[in-house]
């Protein structure tokens, strides 16, 4: 099969959610030596793209989502390995603590974003719902983080977006992670005022967010980065 | 009245059901509604170009799937990752036993919560929204200025952004301060609009169960006899120990319960029509398993948070048929407005979904959620009173006859439902000490109810 071909079906398999095929492309794409980088940026991310896209028109729904993304790991965890080491720079990654808020029972929201985020290359831990503080901070520090990711649906529990700054400021460690924030009642005033490091009001918004924040200065930033479309 | 006997067998089914993931758990109720819209031949059937549904066959189709999803499903528990099943038969007694109607307050605020069908000339009682951030030092004076619209029969609170300035952490011993204090902050706000015996839903700062624990049915600030007590679902289908945590409280209160819920467009229920038929089962299951007196849910379209496009509207309205035409089950219906005060924007949200609810047979619907619940204070009392005047005014109306006043409506705020203008706060739209609302918002008020008018809505002539 030709090269085309192959970046074709991988990013089909990626779209159809289809784990096994996702693998199997990936494998027959190493087989016939096609630049792996190239693989994911030409396959696998463009098939993440328009289901993303099919999300935002009402086409996909977020089960779909979650398969998709999935099925974007699974080929990735095959496909990294074969980077070459001069070509890593070019792969957007980082670590990344997610959860609800403490007293939040919901995830679907952050589910999405963590799908999104998993399929975009970032290495995710999501500690669910109703996530204390210090078990965000510890995690982070467990699995040597970059980014902290706290999701509040509601208004009462958006406090504790800055909490976890005062915490790690008060901790020593806010030089450490970049703290980014979202959920419905969130806005971008308060990312600003909590002097979070990014907000962004959409999951899709959320890969831009990461992709820019892990490229740019340490954290924590003198700016919030905002992405609001 | 709801049964600790009833609850308590839930609760042994919540410890003993079949073992599931929340993830396999969503991915299941992804499955079976694919499946019954096939089964049921729903697929496709959201029509963009009519809003509102006028198809009693079709909604009864969707009662039947939802109907059926309920029992297939059963519901989760969060906390102990089992499902609680139920039968046909429990479902049907759960129904059979529901109350037909409600009274609720007391004095001159007494009002009665009934049943109704689509189309019903009978007005369905207004509610005043809930869940807005509002500022501790203007919390009454707000809720006075809604509560003096006497057009507005039910008052479902906002929440107190601080407790004597602190945050009210959720989950904490803060939350627990708050539930009280809000209650009497309301209290206070009814007895000054002159309304003491106005229904009131006591706590709305109560995102854990602790909120509702330090208030609901505190004696002297909360009268169970008087106020519901509020008990929202984590999702579609989904309970947990918080919300069991609430309906014992409330049982022990000898309360009555209203119950809500989400159900997600382009979330685990997928388009529109699963979204429907979701919230149709969603209902079912917060009487047959929370033992709801009423439910006040809503549709959410994942895209933007809200709920005043075509998908949106055509989902609440179809799910509000098939319940009203099926059942004699009670809700306040919730719809999720975007724009902010002093827009034009929130106004025409607001008419769709109070025209949308009356004519498909919502026993009261909730009005409005200004602004997506997002700003603080960015809610006032004057759209409040426009809901209550569009909601009742529709009623009668036929559902064609909606349809084409939102098939108007909708075009002119559609394209900015992810970019809606958020307006101005409640100390920006309002004199504080008259509680009279600016010039610039009453004129537009103004402007947008001779429109309806105009429109075929039978308002009174501003």
């Amino acid at each position: 099969m030709e090269k085309k071909q192959l970046l074709e079906q991988l990013a089909n398999a990626i779209v159809e959610g289809d784990g096994k095929k996702a693998v199997d492309t990936a494998r027959a794409i190493l087989e016939a030596g096609i630049d792996p980088l190239e693989a994911i940026q030409q396959g696998a991310t463009k098939g993440l793209d328009e289901i993303g896209r099919r999300f935002q028109n009402c086409e996909a729904f977020l089960p779909e989502l979650i398969l998709s993304g999935d099925a974007m790991k699974a080929c990735t965890d095959v496909i990294k390995p074969h980077i070459r080491s001069e070509q890593k720079d070019q792969m957007i990654s980082g670590k990344v603590v997610i959860g609800s808020a403490f007293g939040d029972i919901h995830d679907i929201g952050k589910n999405i974003v963590a799908t999104i985020l998993g399929g975009s290359g970032f290495d995710i831990y999501d500690m669910g719902i109703n996530v204390a503080v210090k078990q965000f901070v510890a995690k982070a520090e467990e699995v040597q983080a970059n980014v902290i990711a706290m999701s509040s649906l509601l208004t009462s529990t958006s406090h504790y977006q800055r909490l976890l700054i005062e915490h790690l400021k008060d901790a020593g460690l806010r030089q450490k992670y970049y703290v980014v924030i979202g959920g419905a009642p969130v806005t971008p005033e308060w990312a600003v005022k909590i002097g979070a490091d990014g907000y962004a009001r959409t999951a899709a918004g959320a890969t831009e967010l990461l992709k820019k924040i892990i490229q740019g200065p340490p954290p924590p930033l003198t700016k919030t980065l905002v992405v609001n479309n | 009245m709801a049964s600790l006997e009833y609850f308590l067998k839930i609760m042994d089914k919540a410890h003993a059901g079949p073992i599931c993931t929340g993830k396999e758990w969503g991915m299941r109720l992804f499955r079976t509604v694919s499946q019954k819209l096939e089964k049921y031949g729903l697929k496709k059937t959201f029509d963009p170009e009519n809003p509102i549904n006028s198809d009693d066959e079709l909604a009864d189709r969707f009662y039947q799937a939802g109907y059926e999803l309920a029992i297939e499903m059963g519901t989760f528990c969060q906390d102990t990752d089992r499902i609680i099943t139920l039968t046909a038969e429990d479902m049907d007694q759960a129904l059979r036993s529901a109350p037909q109607e409600l009274t609720l307050g007391r004095g001159r605020d007494l009002v009665i919560l009934k049943a109704r069908r689509p189309e019903d000339p009978h007005p369905p009682l207004a509610v005043s929204p809930m869940g807005h951030l509002i500022s501790e030092d203007v919390y009454v004076k707000l809720h006075q200025g809604i509560a003096q619209h006497r057009e507005i029969d039910l008052l479902r609170s906002g929440t107190v952004d601080t407790i004597f300035g602190r945050p009210p952490l959720a989950g904490t011993p803060y939350e627990t301060a708050v539930g009280g204090y809000q209650a009497e902050l309301t209290r206070e706000a009814l007895w000054r609009a002159g309304r003491p015996g106005m229904p009131n839903l006591a706590i709305a700062s109560s995102p854990t169960a602790y909120g509702q624990l330090g208030g609901f049915g505190v004696a002297g600030i909360s009268d169970p006899q008087l106020d519901m007590a509020l008990i929202l679902a984590p999702g579609e289908l989904t309970t947990s120990f918080e919300v069991l945590h609430k309906v014992v409280h409330a049982i022990n209160c000898g309360a009555m319960l209203t119950n809500g819920y989400s159900s997600m467009i382009g979330g685990y229920p997928g388009p529109p029509e699963g979204a429907a038929m979701t919230r149709i089962a969603t209902i079912l299951q917060q009487r047959a398993v929370h033992q709801a007196d009423s439910h006040c849910g809503s549709i959410f379209d994942v895209r933007y948070l809200g709920n005043c496009g075509r998908e949106g509207q055509w989902a609440e309205g179809m799910s509000a048929q098939a319940i009203s035409r099926n059942t004699h089950l009670l809700g306040e219906e919730v719809q999720n407005e975007l724009g902010g005060p002093c827009t034009e924007m929130l106004l025409h949200e607001c008419a769709v979904a109070m025209i949308t609810l009356s004519v498909s047979g919502a026993s009261g619907a909730l009005g409005p959620r200004t602004s997506g619940s997002k700003y603080v204070d960015h809610i006032t009392p004057l759209e409040c009173k426009f809901c209550a005047e569009v909601l009742k005014g529709a009623a009668g109306l036929t559902r064609r006859q909606g349809n084409e006043i939102v098939k108007k409506l909708i075009p002119t705020y559609e394209n900015i439902l992810r970019s809606p203008h958020i307006g101005k706060s409640f100390q920006e739209c309002y004199d504080l000490k008259t509680l009279d609302p600016t010039p610039e918002w009453r004129d537009l008020y103004l402007k947008v109810k001779k429109e309806l008018i105009e429109l075929g809505v039978p308002l009174a002539c501003p």
